[in-house]
């Protein structure tokens, strides 16, 4: 690690919210570039998150920076 | 004539064991248990052994009357008196949970309801001092109203602190008596003078509640052995030690675990006279397999012990793990398709279905049978049938669901029964952080020396050793214990700050009543007297016991054991902290009369018999049946070395050698196995 | 619907390698008991030890606190994938406590010990203790902080033994930051000590068994799990089940209470936990962290399905967590937390059991919903030392329909033990002069609730620091099926020589009756604990009389609340029901009710 950044610059998973601190997985849905935990969350997205949600689904804190 | 009897009441079978004193020549006896009147099994055993009682000189008594009395809520109704504000201690207790994710568990309900236990207004503080003295008129009237009640028959009194100033409760014992002359009374303080007041309390509860049914029990034994002309009647304490039947009856919890003590006694004494070192104790019967370790074939001790989850008996007992593993455990199958054994079992009634008594669900006995690990014609000198068919016919429907032949299934379920029992082991070695590895598995109740070479190996343990008689150890165990009381004492000091003093005075007088009390009780030598002393880092909350040599103790006592304290911790957690100060707690004097040993008859020395039979046996199903000698025990010198493959056969016991393993016979008939 | 998974180990071994690894979880655990420093750890027990392979995977756990055990399942693998696996060396310890990063909340300290073999690291163990004290502006963490700054000392995740020796600037940082250096730091090595006591048993097995079946037996354990669990969940019918309850308040902002809402998706053999529709994160502690959030979530899942399946990570491979950042249940920097892990997660199982109900018997009513977090600190006045001792406290549980709920029994999230006034009085300048049931108090119901308790404490020195964290003082325990809401929490003061026992609210001018920080006592002043009894599940008027008849034996229900809500007249000189009247009452109280 060659900076230290504090968790408020680090994204949360677009499906279930947790804080990413590495690694993570960045998936184009609904005009965003968001941030996965896993193959489990981006399937809960897409399945139950996005079509209840529509664009609501979609968390600040989850777009790739 | 004189002869010393081994007398182990057990659920099922009583046990006798006698051992003539002058000849050393011993003999066995095993009758029904008799519940309703336990001592009536005690005497149909002596003449079942064709005894008078006037030839028995001593009579040492282990028992399960207690443990029974207490599993199957037979005791008598009991009063608790504790400080006022205090009242729903039982109810309360430490309001943790078995399971942590169990919606349905119900707490267990302690052993007085709520409207018999009564607050007494009086309070001592940490350092003994009164805060609120003694309410002398509330205790009158509260004992007059339990009296008048007649819903009564024990009280149990126990206070806050009362472990530091006992004078609250000694008056209210006073008080009761004046108001109820003759009302058995169990004061909290002279149970377990210990701090954690619901582990007290819930323990001196358990003291009451038993008391009133031993003191009968004690009452009509010495009736019988007075009427008998027995010298002496001791009884076989949960510490492994003997006492008076009157110390007995005046704090029964103490026995409640007599029986298993018996078998673990034996386990030490066995072990010393071979010098055997670090030794696992295993105790297989019908039901149930108890595990002990003895490091230095010296027997663990806890005192964390429950009745049930959240109903503590905190005092000193032989550290025994009992599961639900025995012959007449049953086999079935989880949801999730998993074989398990236990801990329900056949009981003695139907019992397993090999015994043709109606049972149809397998048990660990029937997959032996299966497997052809049995000698029936031994057992209970070949009374017993074995039905081998029956025992295939229960395992059927396991195998069917596991799509596996009725061979690998009586596989299957010895091999978890084993592995619950190696649970059972292991949680008795590394508690304490010992490796059982160097150990020597003493195996002995019916089941044990069947499956004794299978649990060591599954611990790697190299050595097994089946005792001659392991169907009665237990009842030869009694026999062979040693007098033994505790005495106790609580005080705070650093290790920085020691009054040496008072230490010297405190051990000085724990000794005074110790020699006092074993020549009241009729013992004609003065006791071996153990002391220790229990410390931890200032801070912690649990002591480490550190053993301290006799006489005047100086600074260099203490910084050696300080030093041992440090050995001991780093052994038992991994780590300990050089520097950092300790506290010392609680001085402890054990009383320790030790008895005319037993020595046993030797055996003339021989090569190996001939076996009685061969026959096919399954020591692994992916292998299949091998060829095994059949032997008769009865038969083996001493030096006779016996390689398995083999099955030996005893009228208590059958002993499975498996391949690999070598027995041998020592002097006096013990078999000890290589595994 | 996922395939299912294969399981290739022996059933048989299967067992035995399980068994040891619970057995380890065991053994690590009464290592702690008996080597720990505060009672937090040696009375309380409010720690979890547990065993995760090398995947970074739980395999086993014992029955300890679920709130920690739950949380495991994200910081333990969020801690090793921030140090990285290729920085792990033989010996190494990692560390933290950190809130954001998946813990549950900022006392939590976490320790984690991979497990080399060859080269290969094939296990992990892990301790997750919650720490007394942890600097901050409260003695003992519990009050109403408002951001983690004042929550105490946060560690991301950090070596702490390095190649088995301590990383002394780490350890120097943290005794310097906290109120009891001694205690921290024994506790810290007792947690680290029973990481090395596991390694050791999972070293034998590796040994005895191999290293590839202890492999495929980790993950066998898990598939096992896994099946089971899914079973049961396609056993519930399909759909979407929403539920919703308050918190009180979160002691910042008065008369405020914070919503909670969860839904449950079942899909097959899978469930979604969303909780969408919950209020933002609230100004003081209560906030849940998305550890504590997907904790509270398996903890309410676990206590529906039935309770012989091995927990480890397969039971958690089912469910789903949908927790929006920023949110009462899924906290973000830098807002406190504290609170969120012991009162808000009670609460939030007790929603999504509310939401279980609408199609299972086996729910039960909302138990007492709070830990009963009290912080103690000050100085010695014998030996001038700080001290600071955090007093927890069980509570009424809700009815189910089999049965009463469990009176004094810890809360849901936790499953930690009374510490014993013996030992509580012998340590810290307090004494306790009532600790016993609150007769009277209770959710009443066909199984009523479990009934709370009632202490008095009486201080015997000045400057005691007390601050809490406590809930149900004014949201009861809700019934269920037609059971009686629960009764609330009490916690007043009453200095030396008054008689009126004053609430923090009015005595102290907090926002909250349970959630405040530094109220001073001194020598001879007093302060009553009340806990709150559990909801009540399905109609009193058919509760069995006999057991109304008991509870009124027992000195906790009286007579005339016996006919009142009960409809069971008790002849009392007999001390029995009199039945005919009994009848008649009931039918009177029905034709009332029905009447309204």
């Amino acid at each position: 690690m060659s900076i230290y950044r504090e968790v408020n610059e680090m994204p949360r998973c677009g499906a279930c919210g947790k804080l990413l601190t590495v690694g993570g997985q960045v998936e184009e849905r609904l005009g965003h570039r968001i941030v996965f935990c896993s193959a489990q969350c981006i399937r809960v997205f897409d399945t139950y998150k996005a079509p209840k949600y529509g664009d609501a689904a979609v968390w600040p804190e989850s777009i790739a920076r | 004539m004189s002869v010393r009897a081994g007398v182990d009441t057990g659920g099922t079978f009583t046990d006798l064991v006698l051992l003539d004193e002058q000849t050393g020549k011993i003999r066995m006896a095993k009758v029904l248990s008799t519940p309703k009147q336990p001592q009536q099994a005690v005497f149909d055993s002596f003449a079942k052994a064709g005894l008078e009682t006037s030839e028995i000189s001593a009579f040492v008594h282990g028992t399960t009357v207690a443990t029974n009395a207490l599993i199957e809520r037979r005791g008598a109704n009991v009063a608790l008196l504790t400080t006022d504000g205090f009242r729903d201690i039982l109810r309360i207790q430490r309001v943790t949970r078995p399971n942590h994710f169990d919606l349905h568990w119900v707490k267990p309900r302690h052993f007085v309801p709520r409207s018999r236990c009564v607050g007494i207004p009086e309070r001592v503080l940490r350092d003994g001092e009164v805060l609120i003295p003694l309410d002398e008129d509330a205790v009158r009237a509260e004992v007059r109203r339990l009296r008048d009640s007649g819903e009564v028959a024990a009280i149990a009194v126990s206070y806050i602190f009362s472990f530091v100033n006992p004078d609250h409760e000694l008056r209210t014992r006073e008080l009761i008596h004046e108001e109820w002359p003759g009302v058995l009374v169990s004061l909290s303080h002279e149970v377990l003078p210990r701090w954690r007041e619901y582990e007290r309390t819930s323990t001196t509860v358990l003291d009451a509640y038993l008391k009133p049914l031993m003191h009968d029990y004690m009452a009509r034994l010495e009736a019988q052995c007075d009427e008998g002309g027995i010298d002496q009647l001791f009884i076989l304490r949960s510490n492994g030690g003997v006492q008076t039947p009157e110390r007995a009856r005046e704090q029964p919890v103490s026995l409640v675990r007599s029986g298993p003590s018996g078998g673990i006694m034996a386990t030490a004494a066995l072990g010393k006279s071979l010098g055997l070192g670090d030794l696992i104790a295993c105790d297989m019967g019908g039901t149930s397999f108890e595990a002990c370790l003895l490091p230095g074939s010296e027997p663990a001790f806890t005192n964390l012990e429950e009745l049930e989850y959240g109903v503590p008996i905190a005092l000193t007992m032989v550290d025994a793990r009992a599961i639900g593993a025995g012959g007449g455990s049953l086999a079935w199958m989880d949801a999730a398709g998993i074989l398990k054994v236990g801990p329900r079992s056949a009981g003695a009634d139907p019992g397993p279905a090999c015994y043709g008594r109606g049972g149809t669900q397998a048990t660990t006995t029937d997959a032996n049978v299966v497997l052809g690990r049995l000698a029936p014609e031994f057992l209970l000198a070949g009374d017993l049938k074995l039905d081998v068919e029956a025992a295939g016919r229960a395992l059927d429907p396991l195998a069917e669901a596991l799509g596996l032949s009725r061979e690998r299934v009586a596989q299957g379920v010895v091999d978890v029964a084993n592995s619950n029992m190696a649970q059972a082991l292991r949680l008795v070695s590394t508690d304490r952080g010992y490796d059982p590895r160097g150990s020597t598995l003493v195996a002995y109740g019916g089941a044990g020396p069947l499956h004794a070479c299978e649990l060591a190996r599954a611990l790697q343990i190299g050595q097994v050793l089946i005792p001659l008689y392991p169907g009665a150890f237990s009842a030869f165990g009694a026999l062979l214990a040693d007098a033994r009381f505790d005495y106790t004492r609580t005080a705070w000091m650093r290790m920085r700050s020691l009054d040496l003093g008072r230490i010297n005075d405190l051990f000085a007088g724990m000794e005074r009543r110790a020699v006092d009390d074993f020549a009241r009780e009729g013992f004609a030598e003065a006791p071996k007297l153990v002391r220790s002393v229990e410390m931890r880092y200032v801070g912690q909350n649990w002591e480490l016991a550190v053993s301290m040599p006799g006489g005047e103790l100086t600074q260099a006592d203490f910084d050696r054991a300080a030093k041992l304290f440090e050995e001991e911790h780093e052994r038992f957690y991994g780590y300990s902290i050089p520097g950092e100060e300790l506290e010392l707690l609680t001085f402890n004097v054990a009383a320790v009369g030790t008895r005319q040993q037993v020595e046993l008859p030797k055996l003339e020395r021989g090569a190996a018999p001939e076996p009685v039979d061969r026959r096919p046996v399954i020591f692994d199903a992916s292998v299949g049946a091998v060829e095994t000698a059949i032997y008769h025990r009865d038969s083996f010198p001493a030096g006779a070395e016996i390689h398995g493959p083999a099955v030996v056969g005893q009228t208590d016991a059958t002993t499975l050698i498996p391949p690999g393993a070598v027995a041998r016979v020592d002097d006096h008939g013990n078999l000890l196995i290589t595994v | 619907m996922a395939t299912a998974p294969v399981i290739r180990t022996d059933p048989f071994l299967l067992e035995i390698i399980r068994n040891h690894l619970i057995t380890t979880c065991k053994e690590m655990g009464i290592a702690m008991m008996r080597t720990s420093y505060s009672p937090m750890f040696n009375e309380a027990l409010d720690f979890s030890c547990v065993v995760f392979d090398g995947e970074g995977e739980m395999v086993a756990q014992a029955p300890f606190v679920p709130a920690q055990i739950g949380s495991t399942v994200h910081i333990v693998p969020t801690a090793i994938a921030e140090i990285g696996v290729e920085n792990l060396k033989p010996g190494d310890v990692i560390f933290t406590n950190d809130q954001y990063r998946s813990n549950c909340h900022l006392p939590e300290f976490v320790v984690i010990k991979p497990y080399f073999h060859e080269g290969r690291v094939l296990a992990y163990t892990a301790n997750i203790a919650h720490m007394t004290d942890v600097g901050g502006m409260v003695p003992a963490a519990f009050g109403d902080h408002q951001n983690c700054f004042q929550e105490g000392i946060r560690f991301p995740p950090v070596k702490v033994y390095e190649e088995d020796r301590e990383v002394e600037s780490i350890f120097k940082i943290l005794i310097s930051n906290v109120r009891t250096p001694k205690h921290s730091y024994g506790d810290m090595k007792a947690m680290i000590g029973s990481l090395y006591l596991a390694e050791r048993r999972i070293a034998e097995l590796v040994e005895r068994y191999g290293v590839e079946s202890f492999v495929q037996c980790c993950e066998d354990i898990k598939d096992v799990s896994e099946r089971l669990m899914r079973a049961e969940i396609a056993s519930w019918p399909d759909g979407e089940y929403t539920a919703d309850g308050l918190l009180e308040d979160d002691g910042v902002v008065a008369d405020r209470p914070w919503k909670i809402q969860g839904t449950l998706v079942i899909r097959g053999d899978e469930l979604i936990v969303d909780f969408t529709g919950s209020d933002p994160q609230c100004f003081g502690p209560a906030n849940q962290t998305f550890g504590t959030t997907a904790s509270s979530a398996y903890n309410a899942v676990l206590h529906m399905v039935r309770s012989d399946i091995p927990y480890n990570h397969g039971c958690y491979r089912p469910i789903s967590v949908i927790a929006p950042p920023g949110s009462f249940m899924n906290v973000s920097y830098p807002a406190a937390s504290t609170g969120g892990n012991s009162d808000t997660h009670p609460t939030t199982v007790d929603v999504l059991l509310k939401a279980f109900s609408q199609f299972s018997e086996a729910s039960s009513a909302a138990d007492g919903g709070t830990c009963g977090c009290i912080g103690f600190g000050g100085e010695a006045p014998d030996t001038h030392e700080p001290y600071a001792h955090l007093h927890l406290e069980g509570v009424g549980w809700g009815g189910r329909n089999d049965a009463d709920g469990n009176d004094a029994q810890f809360v849901k999230n936790g499953n930690c033990a009374n510490t014993p006034v013996e030992v509580a009085e012998t340590r810290y300048p307090f004494l306790n002069m009532e600790y016993q049931l609150e007769p009277g108090k209770v959710g009443h119901g066909r199984h009523r609730g479990g009934y709370g308790t009632r202490r008095v404490f009486r201080f015997l020195a000045d400057g005691v620091h007390i601050g809490s964290h406590t809930n149900r003082h004014r949201v009861k325990a809700w019934g269920l099926n037609d059971g009686h809401d629960g009764t609330n929490t009490v916690i007043a003061f009453r200095r030396k020589g008054e008689s009126e026992w004053v609430r923090a609210r009015e005595a102290f001018g907090s926002a909250s009756y349970g959630k405040f920080s530094n109220i001073v006592m001194n020598a001879g002043d007093e302060m009553l604990f009340v806990t709150p009894s559990g909801g009540g599940y399905g109609d009193p008027l058919e509760r069995d009389p006999a057991l109304v008849l008991l509870d009124w034996a027992d000195g906790l229900l009286p007579a005339d609340e016996a006919s009142a809500v009960y409809g069971v007249v008790i002849d009392e000189a007999a001390s029995a029901v009199d039945e005919a009247a009994t009848q008649a009452r009931r039918e009177e109280l029905r034709s009332e009710g029905s009447a309204r």
